[in-house]
């Protein structure tokens, strides 16, 4: 997996302008002291390429370390084309963004999902990182484009995500079986068997689909917080959705006899929001399954949709036993639980609410909770409603892979 | 009546096993099993199957691989075929969906309502076909 090529640009105007009047020699010390002791010597210390560009793209200084990236002697760089360093075939994207740079220096960043190759000397690729730097000296404008070789870190990149990819399969691979063999047994496929070998056979198989789970968490989690997820941002009606995940749910709930419903009126006015509506629903389930779980036998689960503003609300209320005081600045925490027998009575994974809030960050939202009046808890999620001409895909790396 | 003909491949023999007796629990259904996307290619031809079910990863040979020569063979081009994987999110199924499967199952599955969850993907496709 190749991280995208982030460009991110820094103003720095203010503080460099005594050092770029060194370096240009504008009412500063001559042009020959250019190779200021204390700045050449910092320049060149830096473990980042440095390249510095006049106005019109020529290169007016490069460093050792620049040097040695693409592979040229000492200054045979200075008062050469900047695109000499850049493939020809992303000379165009190099230019677009260095237009978009030059009209706009301010920007803070661009070119998400952007994918920047350095060119060396012998005509070899690799890949790089940017960031470029505006200049503003006392006789025109520059840019410092500090280069860092990320060949090394996608190479681990791609062995994290080979590792996590081949351990969850062989995890998963022995799981479908073991739960299998189990349900069969349950099922009576192989005879009728004792009431007590039954009980036995029903906590294995419940401990099986629960390591299913904790691997598809750790997975999901592992994926959200390395960027790997590509976010599918849409027009979703919230409230159907919201429906949509009880009637899901709606089994899970008939096991735990509690009762999840859609509180809202149908007349009330739409409640659309601009999300992805896969990672939606898995905010809304793992909440719901949450709410479920510790609500007690006969107990109801309410779920409310409403405008606030330009958000989007969606509660979620429990009647258990509330979130005890000391658990709360810790909820949303990995492998969180209230207490250590949490998760060996309730079947969780301790991870859901963190994926929850991470997500709902993702979706540039926020998840909160509250004591609920009379007992148990509400968990809300806010999110942005859904606003004409909004659309697109977030994309924070290729493709997640599938298989 | 003649039986339905399901093809299952998966490398992991505890699997195929697992899916055998899960499958063999509906009498309308006749299984045979491979262990490899090769041994599917050759078997599918010969005995030309109603359905196939095809795991994902696969050493050598993987499903959507396997399903690539399927199609290209005239004899199996049309066979209709169900990935089974632990990989089943929506956008996961659109991608084999856009493979050429008619579908996924997702794993693990649940062993009782197996041959079931299948009847239901073969009537969803034989409606499909106008056949219904």
């Amino acid at each position: 997996m190749q991280r995208p090529m982030q460009f991110s640009i820094s103003l720095i105007k203010s503080a460099i302008v005594g050092v770029a009047g060194v370096v240009n020699g504008k009412d500063g010390p001559p042009p020959q002291t250019f190779a200021d002791e204390k700045f050449r010597l910092a320049v060149d210390a830096s473990p980042c390429g440095m390249v510095m560009t006049d106005a019109a793209g020529m290169i007016i200084l490069a460093n050792t370390e620049a040097e040695r990236l693409f592979g040229y002697p000492p200054d045979e760089l200075i008062g050469r084309t900047m695109l000499m360093l850049v493939p020809q075939r992303l000379h165009r994207d190099y230019l677009r963004h260095h237009t978009m740079f030059s009209r706009r220096p301010e920007t803070n960043h661009f070119g998400d999902g952007y994918k920047l190759f350095g060119l060396r000397r012998d005509g070899t690729e690799f890949p790089i990182e940017m960031r470029l730097n505006p200049i503003a000296a006392r006789d025109g404008d520059f840019v410092l484009s500090v280069i860092v070789d990320i060949s090394e870190r996608l190479r681990i990149d791609r062995l994290k995500d080979e590792f996590v990819s081949t351990v969850s399969h062989e995890l998963r691979t022995p799981l479908t079986s073991i739960s299998g063999s189990l349900g069969l047994l349950a099922g009576g496929a192989a005879g009728k068997l004792p009431e007590a070998a039954l009980r036995l056979i029903s906590i294995a198989q419940n401990n099986s689909l629960r390591l299913v789970r904790l691997i598809n968490d750790i997975l999901d989690i592992e994926k959200i917080e390395s960027g790997q997820i590509i976010f599918n941002f849409k027009r979703v009606d919230a409230r159907a959705l919201v429906e949509q995940v009880i009637e899901a749910n709606r089994g899970y709930a008939d096991g735990f006899h509690v009762h999840a419903w859609l509180a809202d009126a149908p007349t009330l006015p739409a409640a659309e929001v601009y999300a992805d509506p896969d990672r939606l629903a898995q905010v809304l389930t793992n909440l719901l399954s949450n709410a479920i779980k510790f609500s007690p036998p006969g107990g109801e689960v309410l779920v409310a949709v409403e405008a606030r503003d330009d958000m989007i609300r969606i509660a979620i209320r429990d009647h258990g036993p509330g979130v005890p005081p000391e658990f709360k600045p810790r909820i949303f925490e990995k492998f969180a639980q209230a207490d250590a027998t949490d998760a060996r009575q309730k079947g969780g994974t301790g991870l859901g609410l963190s994926i929850v809030r991470q997500i709902v960050a993702r979706l540039g939202g926020q998840v909160g909770f509250e004591d609920a009046v009379g007992g148990g808890t509400v968990f809300h999620v806010e999110l942005p409603a859904w606003e004409e001409g909004a659309s697109g895909t977030i994309a924070n790396s290729p493709q997640e892979k599938v298989g | 009546m003649s039986k339905l003909r399901i093809l299952h491949v998966d490398d992991e023999p505890d699997i195929r096993e697992v899916v055998d007796i899960s499958l063999g629990l509906d009498p309308q259904f006749e299984v045979r099993a491979c262990a490899s996307g090769a041994e599917a290619l050759t078997a599918a031809a010969d005995w030309l199957p109603t359905l196939i079910l095809l795991d994902v990863m696969m050493p050598v040979m993987d499903g959507p691989m396997t399903l690539a020569q399927l199609r290209k063979n005239p004899k199996t081009f049309d066979v209709p075929v169900l990935f089974m994987t632990a990989r089943a999110q929506a956008r996961e199924i659109e991608h084999y969906i856009s493979l050429g499967a008619q579908g996924v199952i997702s794993k693990p599955f649940d062993p009782m309502a197996l041959a079931d969850l299948v009847g239901e993907h073969l009537q969803a496709l034989r409606q499909s076909n106008g056949h219904a």
